[in-house]
């Protein structure tokens, strides 16, 4: 019998950060469906919201690590995904983000949510590196990338030309 | 470390090992679904987009309770095909599905991996009903769906992003439900 390895649980002041699970679909679902998906990929109808949704759990299967859902401490409803990243096709490695919930937005979660994913990425995966893709259009995830002090990269491969690509610092330890 | 742990069984025949997919495998898949073996369903596709199912295939055994197995030969460890189970959006069943890597056909190992995979099901696996979903000009895929003791289903629905004009449907149980 082959078990997949458990995963790990990050906290932040004010956030859990889990591995997906199927009761984070409907918002998973719900998320894809309107246009705050719009700059990845969406929106999409359900069955492509489930690919989406597929290719998530199954990069955590096949590759060990992936995007965690972020949650308000002590509750278990996603309010949106953040975490290492690194499909088969993808230049490097990358921390992705999105946010599911219009109400999450403004309050810092995100940020919050992808410091501790960029951490756990450098001290307990050893990545030396990262980027984020981010469209071009897209001017809260470029501000967030800023805000946690990425800063462009306009020499390094990325997977859509129109991508940007910004770089993380080594986060201290 | 908490969190989600699923475990995907090691099923084994003759000359086969049914086992959990690994990140290694995703060349072989690649290499079937970026190629003409995947015309039947809605390939060839990109490295990208073969990724992509790859990871929905293996996901359910995470959130569902069943999926994908990699299909490899007992002895040199070659990776011969994938079948399994899988229930998208779009299905009003679970489907059951396979696929051949080129080289390893017409020496019985589709069938005597899906018959272990079946098997498998019948035992542990709950499902209520089971079909495969064929494309009409795949007559392979269909004679293996016989030989497994299918019968085609013209009744049932299909799924919702085909018509019965590009997609059959071989019923697996329950038999003779209509």
């Amino acid at each position: 019998m082959a078990h997949l390895a458990d995963t790990p649980t990050l906290h932040t002041e004010r956030l859990t950060l889990r591995a997906p699970a199927m009761q984070d679909w409907e918002t998973c679902r719900a998320f894809f469906s309107t246009e705050r998906s719009q700059f990845i990929g969406g929106p999409r109808d359900e069955h492509e919201a489930w690919r989406a949704f597929g290719h998530v759990v199954g990069h955590w299967a096949l590759r060990g690590f992936g995007s965690f859902v972020f949650c308000l401490k002590g509750t278990d409803a996603a309010l949106g995904m953040t975490g290492p990243w690194f499909p088969a096709d993808w230049p490097e490695r990358e921390i992705g983000w999105s946010v599911w919930h219009a109400e999450a937005e403004g309050k810092g979660y995100a940020a919050e949510a992808a410091r501790a994913a960029i951490h756990h990425a450098f001290h307990d995966l050893g990545w030396d590196t990262a980027v984020s893709y981010i469209d071009p259009e897209n001017a809260r995830s470029i501000a967030l990338a800023e805000r946690l002090g990425a800063v462009r990269d306009a020499e390094a491969a990325r997977p859509d030309p129109s991508d940007l690509v910004y770089r993380h610092p080594r986060p201290k330890a | 470390m908490t969190g989600a742990a699923a475990t995907i069984p090691t099923l084994e025949t003759e000359r086969l090992v049914l086992r959990a997919p690994v990140y290694a495998d995703f060349e072989p898949y690649a290499e079937i679904n970026m190629s003409d073996r995947a015309s039947y369903m809605g390939g060839p596709m990109s490295r990208r987009a073969a990724w992509q199912m790859f990871c929905t295939e293996t996901a359910p055994w995470w959130i569902q309770g069943f999926g994908y197995w990699t299909c490899a030969l007992k002895e040199a460890g070659d990776v011969v095909g994938f079948t399994g189970f899988n229930r998208l959006p779009v299905y009003e069943e679970t489907e059951f599905g396979w696929q051949v890597r080129a080289g390893f056909e017409g020496r019985g190992l589709a069938f005597e991996a899906t018959a272990a995979a079946l098997a498998y099901a019948r035992a542990e696996l709950n499902f209520p009903s089971l079909v495969s979903y064929i494309d009409p000009e795949n007559v392979r895929s269909q004679a293996l769906a016989r030989r497994l003791g299918a019968v085609q289903d013209d009744t049932a629905p299909v799924p919702e992003d085909e018509t019965p004009e590009e997609c059959l449907v071989f019923r697996h149980w329950p038999t003779g439900s209509a």
